[in-house]
């Protein structure tokens, strides 16, 4: 059990070692003044003495190793590099953006993981029957929808034709609601991005539950169970669910790299102030150590995501450790 | 009277083509403490006899008619609910691969433990758990087993653990469908052996489905041949061994390898079975049957006492067996 966790953990280090290699890599491999990538355009402005004392304050004139060492003492401590366009550490101008996403992730992957097993489950256990084909029509159907025409058809109705639910930003801004009005007012604006999150990401869930669950309804010792004489609702739920979810949680932390990279169209669409958001912001000013920051973010996260998969397999499947 | 009575059961799977008859009319009685072996090739309808038996057979299967009486009731009158509480604590099932009969994220204690809680709720627990030890030790197994996942176990202590399960409830029958597939030969005459040490023990009536003739024909008392989803002989093995009846049998037998005795030519039966989902008139065996005549095509043979306790289901049985009369 021990030997699991310390073989599984030194994987991670060397992957995240890995991974801060390559984020330090690529904008020396990428062509051009590497200027250009950290200061952006303005550097055309710059004079030659200008471009000089920067790269000596950048530290782009020292060697390649001592650079490489350099980024890695920073890593450790959380420096991912100054932002020239927030003028601000990117560290902070992240750390400030990221509840936001973390917020609406976190939420949508619980929702959309119990609805998709639930439904999974559903249909596999009724399969054939018009649950199941209904059930199946409407997850095609939503998965055949592109996220942003998802999120505009939501504005449209829910937004602009009812005005029921605002459709801009994480909360009220020009108020000073506090305390539970504070709290509704963010949920209000959390409903129509993570309603959209959801119909994204509920329907891989569904899908896998339903076949990995068709599947284990045709083991051997489901038929063993029902012999023995144990009741239908504990066949299914004893017996079955556990070793049904096993693949189940690979496709909900796979999903969950996508969902804060993916995040991105969602959190456009209706201006919420997540990573997402400022990965678009990032890419639309040319902002590089911010984009090469959100990256290295997102990267975290997956690895995070997998780290959690891998320690749930144990509970899930004896065979695992 | 037998334990357990099977008359006219009939079973078919539905399929595109129609509905095939995978079992044709099936009359079986078995005693307390007897061990009785059916035997046929692939897709006989050994298997979908059992589960038909145990009215646990599923969708596209469809049991069409028939009775099965255990120890005077008649399961097809029972309720779902009153089944599940006769399953088990009456008879219980080996099920074919008996390795993948166990659930992969559950201890075998608990896998022995359900079942028995289920059928006897008010068991003090500590009891259950001196009789699991018990159990496990009656199969040959050390009981600290019990905490160990199933992958822990080899194909044969898999199989010892499923024996154990099947005694847990003390059941009257139990229903052994290929019970030793998937294990190597050493391990196969362990395990019947096993199952013919508990059969005398606890007085247990054993249905051993098997397409290994002499394997069934070493433990069983009788053994019954099926063909194409019908049952085409029924009697002792020694009988059988001696002096079979019906045509298939004889082919049968003329097919197996021997290794004492003479050395012979291992004859293998010409044809293929008939297709289970056309309507078949007359004897199913007649386009492999070198003694056909025009009767065959006419009529189906029924399974009818040739000489005592000796059935078979040929129109000239009685011409081509040695039969021995009174």
């Amino acid at each position: 059990m021990l030997r699991f966790y310390t073989g599984k953990i030194t994987q991670y280090l060397i992957l995240l070692f890995l991974a801060s290699t390559l984020n330090f890599a690529l904008p020396r491999l990428m062509p051009g003044d590497p200027l250009l990538y950290v200061v952006g355009e303005d550097v055309t402005l710059m004079s030659s003495e200008e471009k000089e004392a920067m790269r000596t304050k950048m530290g782009l004139n020292r060697p390649l190793m001592t650079q490489y060492f350099a980024y890695m003492g920073e890593i450790l401590q959380g420096d991912l590099g100054y932002s020239y366009r927030e003028n601000k550490p990117v560290t902070d101008v992240i750390a400030k953006r990221l509840p936001w996403t973390i917020l609406l992730s976190i939420l949508n992957i619980l929702i959309s993981t119990i609805l998709g097993i639930v439904a999974g489950a559903l249909a596999a256990w009724r399969r054939g029957t018009k649950i199941d084909l209904g059930l199946g029509t409407l997850m095609i159907f939503l998965r055949s929808m592109p996220s942003f025409w998802v999120g505009m058809i939501l504005v449209a109705i829910f937004g602009a034709n009812l005005k029921w639910l605002p459709v801009y930003g994480a909360y009220s801004m020009w108020s000073d609601y506090t305390g539970l009005a504070y709290t509704l007012d963010i949920l209000k604006h959390l409903i129509l991005p993570l309603t959209t999150m959801v119909i994204l990401s509920v329907t891989s869930i569904f899908i896998t539950m339903r076949y990995s669950m068709i599947n284990i309804l045709g083991e051997d010792y489901i038929t063993m169970a029902e012999l023995k004489g144990v009741p239908q609702k504990r066949v299914k739920y004893k017996h079955a669910m556990r070793n049904a979810l096993v693949p189940v949680v690979t496709v909900v932390m796979m999903n969950v790299g996508y969902m804060v990279g993916g995040a991105t169209v969602v959190e456009t669409v209706f201006a919420y102030p997540g990573t997402g958001r400022l990965l678009f912001e990032a890419v639309s000013n040319r902002d590089y150590p911010l984009i090469q920051g959100c990256f290295f973010v997102i990267t975290l996260c997956v690895i995070g995501a997998n780290i959690i998969a891998d320690l749930m397999y144990p509970l899930l499947d004896p065979k695992v450790v | 009277m037998a334990v357990l009575e099977v008359r006219g059961l009939t079973t078919v799977y539905k399929t595109q083509n129609g509905d095939a008859l995978a079992l044709d009319c099936l009359d079986l009685d078995l005693d307390k403490g007897e061990m009785l072996g059916l035997i046929g090739e692939s897709g006989c309808g050994k298997t979908t006899a059992g589960y038909s038996i145990l009215r646990s057979i599923k969708y596209p299967g469809v049991i069409l008619q028939g009775t099965v009486r255990l120890a005077g009731t008649d399961l097809a009158q029972l309720s779902e609910a009153e089944l599940r509480k006769h399953l088990w604590k009456e008879i219980a099932m080996i099920p074919q691969c008996a390795m993948n009969a166990l659930n992969p994220s559950h201890k075998i204690n608990s896998q022995i433990f359900e079942a028995i809680e289920v059928h006897e709720p008010k068991t003090p627990k500590n009891e259950i758990q001196a009789r699991i030890d018990t159990l496990l030790n009656s199969v040959g197994l050390n009981s600290r087993w019990k905490d160990s996942y199933p992958h822990k176990l080899s194909g044969g202590m898999k199989q010892r653990v499923v024996i154990a399960m099947a005694l847990a409830c003390n059941p009257k029958i139990i229903i052994a469908d290929e019970a030793t597939t998937g294990l190597d030969v050493l391990v196969q005459a362990q395990i019947m052996a096993l199952l013919k040490k508990i059969q005398i023990e606890h007085d247990l009536g054993i249905l051993l489905i098997s397409h290994d003739l002499a394997m069934v024909s070493q433990v069983c008392e009788r053994i019954g041949i099926m063909y194409a989803g019908s049952l085409v002989e029924l009697g002792s093995t020694d009988r059988i061994l001696e002096n079979a009846l019906h045509p298939y049998t004889k082919a049968l037998l003329t097919s197996q390898v021997s290794l004492h005795g003479i050395h012979k030519i291992v004859k293998p039966i010409e044809g293929i079975v008939p297709s289970l989902t056309e309507k078949f008139i007359g004897c199913k065996f007649r386009d492999r049957c070198k003694h056909r005549r025009e009767l065959c095509g006419i009529e189906m043979p029924k399974l009818e006492e040739i000489e005592r306790g000796h059935w078979c289901a040929c129109h000239f049985s009685r011409e081509l067996g040695d039969v021995i009369h009174g």
